[in-house]
């Protein structure tokens, strides 16, 4: 048998030398590429390093933060990056060199230096913006107007996520009554598969981009925070130039994200998502509810307006039909009394005529009268000379029978008694014979 | 109002020019009364849009989701 040792020996050999030769701790630039904290505390990782410019792996080794370290350096780390420590993360951590004769090489993390990784992460965004700046496409989603109305929306989340079902919550019971419309597209949201699953779903999404007013995309509760993939080149140069108008929620608190950068709007969580999505439209449900109110007021004021105006109108219609109607009248009377007074002229005039004509009249027949009687005169004058008395006188006679003129002989017969009047008396005789003579 | 294509914007967008007018009060009676019927429309048609859920739409996110 030749001289030999056991696995012991030489691992017990191989710790002495390791010990020796890594007294102190050293400074340690590495990428995690596992993380895990275990049951009591302690926290199990694996630290690998690529080569330049390519994913392939060229060194691993396994480390150890004990737990009495960690739960110091577990709330330091978070509270200066706003990150968990996690896998695709560079390190600065301070190492002691450990081997164990059981478990092997293993590196004992004493410390860790978080502007390091802060640096790292922030170069990483840094370049990926600087290549969507030159490729003229960082604004493009910013671009997009917001919609007045996110009303139909796509969500890209996983479905488990208690992040989403927050989200849906707080949109669909919000306080205004507002109605949304979801519609999911679930993806993978961290870890090495979600650049492309998000790329998936936004592509499904496009198919009926029509029917969608925005994206919304959400990441949220689950312990670990690995935000790398929202980093991605790829992912943001997509989610730049895509033609809905994307919300991003991706749940972080401290640095933005490079989709945040290029998301047309970017809030810290998915219900601050939803709170977004809710005040947006509750803006335009205020509006609404003003315009309103100002359609209400202003048709109330301009039917008061109208209403006043009417009633002016009407009274100076009244007024003015009454003062028509009252010259009216006045006129009316005028004419009454003109015609009146032309009548009364008029009567006056004929009674005057009459008069006039009367006392003419009068004049005329009292001077005719005159005549008359002065006419009659005369010829009573003149008659008086033709009166029996005188005519008597004059030697004329005149024959009576029974008192009466005889006028004719043939009024008279033989044997009839006459009376002869005479200047002096009457005689008394019988007719003998009479004759009758023509003349 | 037509129903095909009912543009939310557009309807506030004219609720408001129609404010405007009657604000200036250069509108007569008749002018008036149409143009808050119509300003009365589109609000209840926007207003139908914010707060009650359309069926059509609803029946596409049905689709979409499976």
């Amino acid at each position: 048998m030749m001289d030999s040792i056991t696995l012991l020996d030489l691992n017990l050999m191989v710790r002495n030398r390791l010990r020796k030769e890594f007294s102190d701790t050293i400074w340690l630039r590495a990428e995690v590429s596992e993380c895990k904290e275990n049951y009591s505390g302690h926290c199990y990782m694996e630290l690998i390093q690529k080569r330049d410019g390519s994913d392939a792996i060229c060194a691993k080794a396994r480390a150890t933060v004990w737990a009495n370290v960690w739960s110091g350096l577990k709330p330091f780390f978070e509270k200066q990056t706003g990150t968990q420590l996690q896998p695709g993360q560079k390190v600065l951590v301070e190492v002691s060199v450990e081997f164990h004769e059981l478990y092997g090489y293993n590196l004992v993390i004493r410390n860790i230096d978080p502007t390091y990784t802060m640096g790292a992460l922030s170069i990483r965004r840094l370049e990926v913006i600087r290549q969507l700046t030159s490729d003229g496409v960082i604004d493009l989603n910013k671009e997009l107007v917001w919609p007045l109305l996110p009303q139909r929306l796509a969500i890209i989340s996983s479905p488990t996520a208690a992040g989403f079902g927050d989200f849906m919550d707080q949109l669909h019971h919000n306080d205004y009554g507002l109605v949304f419309y979801t519609a999911l597209f679930p993806a993978i949201m961290q870890g090495e598969d979600a650049e492309g699953s998000i790329i998936g779903a936004l592509n499904r999404i496009q198919d009926s981009a029509v029917d969608f007013d925005a994206v919304v995309i959400i990441r949220g509760g689950g312990a670990t925070a690995d935000l790398s993939c929202f980093d991605r080149y790829d992912l943001c140069f997509y989610c730049a130039q895509y033609p809905l108008p994307i919300l991003s929620g991706i749940g972080h608190d401290r640095d933005s994200s490079v989709l945040d950068r290029v998301a047309n709007t970017s809030v810290k969580t998915p219900t601050a998502a939803a709170e977004y999505l809710v005040s947006s439209m509750a803006q335009e449900a205020f509006r609404l509810d003003s315009n309103s109110e100002k359609l209400n007021v202003t048709t109330q004021r301009l039917l008061e307006a109208y209403k006043q105006q009417l009633k002016v109108n009407s009274d100076r219609l009244r007024l003015n039909v009454r003062e028509r109607i009252h010259g009216a009248e006045l006129m009316v009377e005028r004419r009454e009394t003109e015609i009146r007074n032309q009548v009364n002229r008029l009567i006056l005039k004929k009674n005057q005529w009459v008069e006039m004509q009367y006392s003419n009249l009068l004049y005329r027949s009292k001077s005719n009268l005159d005549q008359r009687k002065h006419k009659t005169e005369i010829l009573e004058k003149t008659l008086a000379g033709f009166s029996p008395d005188i005519l008597i006188k004059r030697g004329f006679s005149l024959t009576l029978h029974n008192g009466k003129i005889v006028k004719s002989v043939l009024d008279l017969s033989q044997g009839t008694e006459i009376c002869t009047r005479l200047r002096d008396g009457l005689i008394y005789s019988t007719i003998d014979k009479t004759e009758i003579q023509n003349d | 109002m037509t129903e095909k294509k009912f543009s939310y914007n557009a309807a506030m967008q004219e609720v408001e020019e129609i404010l405007a007018s009657l604000e200036k009060n250069n509108l007569d009676v008749d002018d008036m009364s149409l143009k808050v019927k119509r300003a009365t429309e589109l609000l209840q048609a926007c207003k139908q849009k914010l707060y009650q859920a359309d069926a059509e739409i609803q029946a596409v996110f049905e689709n979409v989701k499976i």
